[in-house]
């Protein structure tokens, strides 16, 4: 057993963090909340892509690295920096999802391109969308990077039942894109509106949780990473910042908020490893520890955030402060892939049915 | 990452369960550990010895120890894949913890020559032992402990008060922690010693806890002899002796506080179908805890294969446990609607545990640190924030006596 990234992956997540940290200052972050058609940020992705991020978790066969806790040792580094790059659309939802849905065609087509970080795709499983003689219509929002997509997987409804299309936005029919106000700007959202639009079945919607448990999984370290961060900048202001002759961090009503948040990544963060572990080995405890990932992240995430932004008092309030970026993207992560409460009550539900972890 | 065991540890652990499965029982969700504990002493010590002996035999009562010492000379890794199996079985509880845990490692580590003495039997189950640490004005802030043991040629005479001392009514031996230079600083006065608990001038008063039960007790020392022999660190040295024993409680990774969980919950509202969303989301949250403490043990075994003691971080487990089994067993008993006014007697099997939730998880929130503290020690200690000011550092305070 051995429930830690080895020295390799460790090391491999440091260059990633040093590369995304002179590629990405937060100034870009907090550069992009004010650009209204905001997609992605190029000079990250073209760094994801340079060092093998964008290929680590896709099959040899596709140009990949078949690693996928090499993803996930960047995820985490890409969470603490807050770098706005789509990777949890493109990869941990779109690519793995045709990889594991798709047509050897599709496959072929698409992946060796995500790999090359050439192609942006992204997945919708909402509903409004229906399917007639091979062709997509209706409207679906929001599309998470939906502006920065040229390929989407969405659910639509195709007759009798709902199933998930493969859609390349450049094959005809009439595509609307318009942008959506996020919370987050820097993870931007879209309304897209398809008019028989060409659409290839890759399969039933049973595909949409695992889809979904894969994506959780990944995502779970892009929000352990950025609770860290906020958590490590949180501590660092309380130490310094003094009131009434003290350090603010040596009151214990603050060291308690920290060592509570502190509690919660811990416990994130083991709950991450473990999906992971479960994920890669195909566990029939995969649907159990996807969930428990993806509650105790998000939830990990954004309460380091809240309480980051309380510890600073008025500068936490700051547009130019860090504490409000990490408060967005923790927003953002936790809506990623639906509300929370429902994974929460999901995995209640599994637990009184008796599944259980396999540790 | 993964949590697939080595083919070693595969073995160990099948051996292990094999044992645990010839010579105990499963425990079933919404058992706990403390109904053991509960026992009164004349059924239950004979069956802690009796089981202990059973455990020596086989080589998993001190699977650290040295084989000098009557141990099994086993790794860090096999100690947890042991307690994670027997975690899993009903097993006597709440008599040998302490002994074992704390006591004897530390007479290892610090005294060679009692160690020879004290730990083989200590293993076997044929003496127990308490730990003679905490005082009426000396729990979280131990430094500040006034039990006084007075040097006499080769002997130390001690006078003093301990309390909430686990066991002390049936232990044979405990190790005590006594003032020795009342002059210097509050750290530095500190010596520890093996005391025998039979000894002339030593009385025991059982404490009576809101429980009903009686686990902790006061315990006098008045003009109590103490053989030089067996003093365990240098005078003075005390305190470094005191942090050593905390590291092998550290040891107790994971700890299981002998008290329901989730698991009750998810078990009652599985044949009482109440099985609505806040009930969902609450059994949701408190795995995610549980498991949560869980991973944290297998993350800290990973970190002593690779050589690494466990430290501070500890704190997490009985942080997060004790606080859950008082938790859950609120929400059981809230759960019968009037009916959780009663007994556990009146609402079956499952209930005496819950009641015992009730009770100790408030108890276990206090005792060997309590939440306030643990936070602190993540606080300062793991996080590194800046510590309170402090007004005790200095040479000691007088105490009202001596002013």
């Amino acid at each position: 057993m051995n429930l830690a990234f080895s020295s390799e992956h460790q090391a491999f997540a440091e260059s990633v963090m040093r590369a995304l940290e002179r590629a990405c200052p937060l100034a870009d972050v907090r550069a992009a909340l004010s650009q209204p058609d905001w997609r992605f940020h190029k000079p990250v992705w073209d760094k994801l892509r340079d060092l093998g991020v964008l290929a680590a978790a896709l099959p040899e066969a596709y140009g990949g690295a078949d690693d996928a806790i090499a993803l996930a040792a960047a995820a985490e580094t890409v969470g603490a920096t807050l770098a706005p790059a789509p990777l949890a659309s493109a990869l941990y939802l779109f690519g793995l999802t045709l990889l594991s849905e798709g047509d050897a065609e599709s496959k072929s087509k698409w992946l060796p391109t995500l790999a090359r970080g050439a192609t942006i795709g992204a997945c919708y499983f909402g509903s409004g969308l229906r399917v007639t003689n091979g062709r997509v219509t209706g409207s679906a929002q929001p599309v998470f990077d939906g502006l920065a997509a040229q390929a989407l997987i969405v659910r639509a409804n195709d007759g009798d039942a709902t199933s998930l299309f493969l859609v390349s936005l450049d094959e005809g029919g009439s595509i609307d894109k318009r942008p959506l106000r996020t919370l987050d700007a820097s993870k931007p959202a879209a309304e897209i509106v398809f008019a028989d639009c060409p659409a290839i079945r890759l399969g039933s919607d049973d595909g949409v949780q695992r889809a979904k448990d894969r994506a959780a999984t990944l995502l779970a370290f892009e929000q352990i990473g950025g609770a860290g961060a906020a958590l490590a900048i949180a501590r660092t202001y309380v130490s310094d910042r003094a009131v009434f002759g003290r350090a603010i961090g040596s009151y214990q009503s603050i060291k308690h908020a920290l060592a509570d948040v502190w509690v919660k990544l811990e416990t994130a963060r083991g709950h991450a490893y473990y999906a992971l572990w479960a994920m890669n080995s195909n566990g029939d405890d995969f649907p159990l520890a996807a969930a428990a990932a993806h509650v105790s992240a998000s939830d990990a995430f954004e309460m380091a955030a809240r309480v980051c932004v309380h510890v600073h008092g008025g500068i936490g309030f700051t547009w130019e402060a860090a504490p409000q970026l990490y408060y967005r993207r923790a927003r953002a992560l936790s809506a990623f892939l639906g509300s929370t409460q429902a994974w929460r009550d999901d995995l209640g539900r599994r637990l009184i049915d008796g599944e259980r972890p396999r540790r | 990452m993964h949590l697939d065991d080595t083919p070693d540890q595969a073995a160990y652990r099948a051996a292990a369960r094999a044992w645990l499965t010839a010579n105990a029982k499963l425990r079933s969700d919404g058992d706990d550990l403390a109904g053991f504990r509960a026992l009164p002493d004349a059924e239950k010590m004979p069956l802690a010895r009796a089981w202990q002996a059973k455990k020596a035999a086989a080589g998993y009562a001190a699977i650290m120890m040295a084989p000098a010492l009557g141990g099994a000379g086993g790794t860090p890794v096999q100690h947890i894949i042991y307690r994670q199996e027997e975690a899993r079985y009903r097993v006597p509880f709440g008599v040998y913890e302490i002994g074992l845990g704390m006591c004897l490692p530390t007479l290892a580590s610090l005294a060679p020559t009692l160690a020879q003495r004290y730990v083989p039997p200590g293993i076997r189950g044929e003496e127990v032992w308490c730990q003679l640490f905490s005082e009426p004005s000396a729990g979280s802030d131990l430094a500040a402990l006034q039990t006084r043991a007075r040097r006499e040629g080769d002997h130390w005479i001690v006078n003093g008060q301990k309390i909430w001392t686990t066991g002390a009514h049936f232990s044979d031996y405990g190790i005590l922690l006594a003032r020795t230079d009342a002059d210097a600083p509050k750290h530095a006065g500190l010596t520890m010693f093996v005391v025998d608990m039979k000894a002339p001038g030593i009385s025991v008063r059982p404490i009576r806890q809101m429980s009903g039960e009686s686990d902790f007790n006061e315990v006098f020392f008045e003009n109590v002899t103490i053989a030089d022999s067996h003093r365990v660190t240098a005078p003075g040295a005390g305190w470094q002796g005191a942090l050593t024993t905390l590291m092998f409680e550290r040891m107790n990774v994971g700890a299981d506080i002998g008290l329901i969980d989730w698991r009750a919950a998810a078990r009652y509202s599985l044949e009482h179908k109440s099985d609505d969303a806040v009930t969902r989301a609450k059994i949701a949250d408190w795995y995610i805890e549980s498991q949560g403490v869980n991973l944290f043990a297998y993350r800290t075994l990973t970190a002593l294969s690779g050589g690494e003691t466990p430290g501070p971080e500890q704190s997490i487990g009985k942080l997060v446990t004790a606080r859950q089994s008082q938790d859950v067993a609120q929400f059981l008993l809230d759960a019968l609607a009037e009916d959780g006014a009663l007994g556990g007697e009146h609402h079956g099997e499952m209930w005496a545990a819950v009641e015992r939730a009730w009770c100790w998880g408030a108890g276990m929130r206090i005792a060997g640190g309590g939440d306030e503290i643990l936070r602190n020690v993540i606080a300062e200690r793991v996080l590194q924030l800046p510590g309170e000011p402090r007004t005790d550092k200095g040479p000691r305070l007088k105490t009202r006596e001596q002013i």
